[in-house]
């Protein structure tokens, strides 16, 4: 017995050991660099996380591209500029004919299509629908239509399995247009006038009708139309090499849209994923849905690597939260030139472990060092004793939303209703202490929502000053001299990282200068998140990054029903003057609206309280050259090159 | 009560504290007493920021920053203005222990914490005390059905992860309490935090006291009360509480430690009292950042630490003491050797 023990032990460490033998060490790749966390998807409609939108940059190339160094659009799929018609509203891309996907295939305008349509499809739609929703012609129209389809179909589908459904499906079904032959069939048979009132979940399910016949003709009626409705979207293939975009509203800035991977086209064999019900390209319910695992990289049965991209790169491996690999795609234009041939992501969910990788030369780059001493690495940056770590100043702000709604906090009156109480706490707050003395990490103190030279040919209005006897003015004025007859002020925050800190010195100042009482609430960031979408709060903290180069990726989230407007700010004057901007002639006319909307709306209103501009640290190890710090974080790999 | 706990003492008046027993009970007497005697100066002090002058500042024995802002700070704190000579070579003396993150003299942030996590702890106890002492004895006295119910709801409660019953139990309470206190949240915190801890703690107390009651019950001079028409409340009262005392206290004084290490840990995850309200939990939590390759902010950490060490370590001792001085037949070593 005891022999065979000693037997099978020694045969199983032989076997381990050989085992790890044969497992060659993986190739080291020419750049390797930190993911905070892993891969949420590689499906560009649904991205909405830096990490994600970083890979697909690379794996995909859209109509423009964005220049790291000067972050100006330029030539990428199409050439550059575009032909813009005199109105701005049609604007013509002409595809290069050196396009090719991974497979070797040119890269034509219906694959552009065909991307763009999955940003906005139900089903595939997500965060940035509104790049194509917002000023497309005719696609919030369409998205409508197809929404309401979606809506009639999910209800008589649950119909027809003999669930019931609820009364908002029910009420789909009462009002939509395609549902005219439920309404009438169920009239008949109940001998209801059909009126909305008539049309309760619970009355429909008991109703003895052929749901399933309604759900097949209402799906193939809608399946039929499917095309004819997108047809009204003003996005067309004019041949191959000519994609035609009509905007509702004139897009000035459209060239940076369309850098954004969210617009990458779509190859074909994406389709072989695709659900199909009845023949047709969708889902019993309606919806657009592809397997998701047509992002995998795989070998598919004709030999071809799969998933098909054609930007410089294509994906060769990815191992579950544990890293990405990119490789050169062999088809690009640049293949032969690119200096960067491999690309590792790697997982590091700890940015302290990520750190020490990297001084242990494991890792190349870390697009952003966020440990909680991040002054101590500030410090080392600034002063030059560490050249690898480099300073980047970004176009993100870090802010506090006041509470406008006229809705009361915690069923007490809400004090922030009143303007002059917003200014006022705006005024008593001393950014240059925030920034420069408390965090010491090269942040921007804030005196506007966008930041000062980051968007080219936007002229910032001047800020909110630090002025905290006009702050204790203007609190007299509204009532409330040395903070009397003021409840306790409701502080907000997340407590991850270093907001603890700013809320007890933002606290404090407001203790000190306007002599109100002020209380913080930390909350970790999910019950955080839910607390500041529910608005409960009288003020909390926030932020926001650009995500492309105009002034209104910032002055959108502050209008009217805008759904990251948080603060529940809603300005007729504000939204007028940006429904102004949009038709204004001539940039800089339109610059100087958005100006002084900016203007209307942090420094008059005081809907927000900018407190810093982010600045961050990057670490890119010596031997890699041409990643080039910017304020979007924006880091294409093509132009890399690794002395190793 | 009072007579009965008398008795307790009285009859074991010749075994004496273990010398271990009495240097934690100084231990804790002389933090205590130097936590309770700076409270006016630290509940003043705790959150005066110096950002202009003090921030991170290592630990000396000359005072970093500007000394006017501690003193206007005090203007019309009695304590304090009473004692203007203390005042100053306390204000003098904030930077012994260095000062955090918005130049706060660490120092003072640690005597407050510790004032802090001992009321808590002190609270939990009681809490855990009051009804653990009442569901054990309860469940003993009245036995059969009454007893299965009530100890198999404590065994239900053993089984539940202990950190989700404080949480569950925090979100049931904060508002309610909160509008109870006026909607000083500050406040609600504390209360709940020892609440939480105490509803959570008194499980084992209510085993012990059980246990207790099940043998003291049968005991002769119970019967006999019995015998003479005692009623449930009178036996208990006369007859068994008077004999629990001791194990009670024993409990109790472990507790405390217990609860300090929870509220510590509770905070740490930032679910225990809010800032910039200190605790050895909080004060500990800020400080790990401190621990990196980069910078050197050793104080912020250490300090904490080894005042929660030597905190626990006093508690623990003198509940270890007191065990051994009711139970005779308890040979084994002492905690602090």
């Amino acid at each position: 017995m005891l022999r065979a023990v000693i037997v099978l032990l020694i045969s199983l460490l032989a076997g381990v050991y050989l085992a790890g033998r044969r497992a060659s060490p993986r190739p080291r790749p020419d750049l390797r660099y930190v993911n905070s966390s892993d891969v949420h998807t590689l499906d560009p409609a649904r991205m909405s996380w830096t990490q994600d939108l970083r890979l697909a940059l690379n794996l995909w190339e859209t109509l423009c591209a964005c220049d790291p160094r000067t972050l100006k659009p330029a030539s990428a799929a199409a050439e550059f500029p575009p032909e813009v018609s005199a109105d701005g509203l049609t604007w013509t891309f002409r595809l290069r004919d050196d396009g090719r996907w991974s497979d070797g295939t040119p890269v034509t305008a219906a694959d552009f299509v065909r991307g763009w349509r999955r940003l906005i499809e139900p089903g595939t739609a997500a965060d940035y629908a509104f790049f194509v929703t917002d000023y497309v012609e005719g696609a919030a129209e369409y998205v409508s239509w197809r929404g309401e389809g979606v809506g009639v179909l999910t209800a008589l589908s649950r119909l027809a399995e003999g669930w019931s459904i609820d009364d908002g499906q029910a009420l789909v079904l009462a009002t939509a247009e395609c549902a005219e032959i439920v309404r009438r069939a169920y009239a008949e048979a109940t001998g209801n006038v059909a009126e909305p009132e008539a049309f309760s979940g619970s009355r429909m399910a008991r109703a003895a009708l052929p749901w399933g016949e309604l759900h097949r003709r209402v799906f193939e009626a809608h399946a039929a139309e499917l095309e004819a409705g997108f047809a009204k979207v003003g996005l067309e293939a004019a041949d191959d090499r000519t994609l035609i975009v009509r905007f509702r509203k004139p897009c000035p800035f459209f060239a940076d849209l369309a850098a954004f991977p969210v617009l990458a086209p779509m190859h074909p064999s994406v389709d072989e994923h695709r659900e199909r019900w009845r023949g047709a390209p969708l889902t019993r319910e309606g919806l657009v849905a592809y397997d998701s695992r047509w992002t995998r990289p795989v070998t598919a049965p004709d030999g071809a690597a799969r998933p098909v991209t054609n930007g410089p790169y294509r994906l060769v491996e990815w191992r579950f939260k544990r890293s990405v690999r990119l490789e050169v795609n062999p088809h690009h234009r640049d293949a032969s030139r690119i200096g960067c041939r491999s690309v590792e992501a790697v997982v590091f969910a700890d940015a302290n472990s990520a750190l020490l990788a990297y001084e242990a030369g494991d890792v190349d780059f870390i697009p952003t060092v966020e440990v909680s001493y991040d002054h101590a690495i500030f410090r080392l940056a600034e002063s030059g004793a560490r050249p690898d770590f480099k300073l980047t100043p970004l176009a993100a702000t870090y802010f506090f939303n006041f509470n406008c709604a006229d809705v009361e906090v915690d069923g007490r009156p809400n004090p922030f209703v009143d303007p002059r109480v917003r200014r006022a706490f705006s005024l008593a707050l001393d950014r240059e202490a925030i920034a420069r003395r408390v965090l010491q990490r090269g942040d921007r103190p804030a005196a506007t929502f966008i930041p000062p030279e980051t968007l080219p040919g936007y002229d910032t209005p001047e800020g909110m000053p630090f002025d905290p006897e006009a702050g204790r003015r203007l609190l007299g004025e509204a009532g409330h001299p040395q903070g009397r007859g003021l409840p306790v002020i409701d502080v907000l925050f997340n407590t991850s990282g270093a907001h603890p800190v700013v809320g007890q010195a933002i606290a404090r100042q407001w203790e000190t200068h306007l002599g109100v009482r002020v209380e913080l609430r930390g909350k970790e960031s999910k019950a955080f998140a839910e607390d500041k979408a529910r608005r409960r709060f009288m003020i909390s903290q926030a932020n926001w990054y650009a995500d492309y180069n105009d002034p209104t990726t910032f002055l959108d989230v502050l209008a009217a029903g805008n759904g990251n407007n948080d603060s529940g700010y809603a300005s007729a004057a504000f939204d007028a003057l940006l429904a102004r901007a949009a038709t204004a002639d001539g940039p800089e006319a339109r610059m100087r609206l958005l100006r002084e909307a900016e203007a209307t709306a942090v420094m008059r209103d005081a809907a927000i309280l900018p407190v810093f501009h982010y600045t961050s640290v990057i670490a890119v190890r010596g031997e890699v050259e041409g990643l080039h710090p910017n304020s979007r974080l924006w880091f294409p790999f093509s132009g890399v090159t690794v002395a190793r | 009560m009072k007579a009965s706990l008398k008795d307790a003492t009285s009859e074991r008046r010749r075994s004496r504290l273990s010398g271990s027993g009495r240097a934690a009970i100084a231990g804790l007497a002389l933090m205590a007493l130097a936590a309770a005697a700076l409270s006016p100066w630290s509940a003043a002090w705790y959150d005066v920021q110096e950002i202009d002058s003090a921030v991170r500042h290592p630990p000396s024995w000359r005072p970093a920053g500007d000394a006017d802002i501690f003193l206007t700070k005090l203007s019309g704190d009695s304590v304090a203005v009473r004692a203007p000579r203390m005042t100053q070579a306390l204000a003098g003396s904030r930077s012994l222990l260095g000062h955090d993150d918005l130049g706060r003299s660490l120092l003072f942030r640690l005597a407050l914490g510790m004032l802090v996590s001992l009321l808590i702890a002190a609270g939990a106890t009681g809490t855990a005390t009051v009804i653990g002492t009442a569901w054990g004895a309860v469940a003993g006295l009245c036995g059969g059905r009454v007893d299965q119910i009530l100890m198999r709801i404590v065994d239900v409660l053993y089984g539940l992860p202990y950190i989700l019953l404080v949480i569950l139990m925090k979100v049931a309470l904060t508002r309610p309490l909160t509008a109870l206190l006026g909607g000083r949240t500050r406040y609600a915190d504390f209360v709940i935090l020892f609440l939480a801890i105490g509803s959570v703690a008194w499980l084992t107390m209510a085993r012990v006291v059980r246990g207790q009651v099940l043998s003291l019950k049968h005991e002769g001079f119970v019967q006999a009360a019995r015998a003479m028409g005692a009623g449930p409340w009178w036996i208990l009262r006369k007859h068994l509480l008077p004999p629990l005392a001791g194990p009670i206290v024993v409990y109790a004084t472990l507790t405390v430690p217990q609860a300090v290490l929870q509220e510590a840990f509770l905070s740490f995850l930032g679910i225990g009292v809010q800032p910039p309200l200190p605790s050895l939990g909080r004060l500990a939590a800020d400080g790990v950042s401190a621990i990196n390759p980069f910078s050197g902010y050793w104080w912020l950490l250490a300090f904490p630490c080894a005042t929660l060490v030597a905190l626990l370590l006093a508690l623990s001792g003198i509940g270890d003491g007191l065990r051994r001085r009711f139970d005779p037949a308890d040979r084994r070593p002492s905690l602090l050797g």
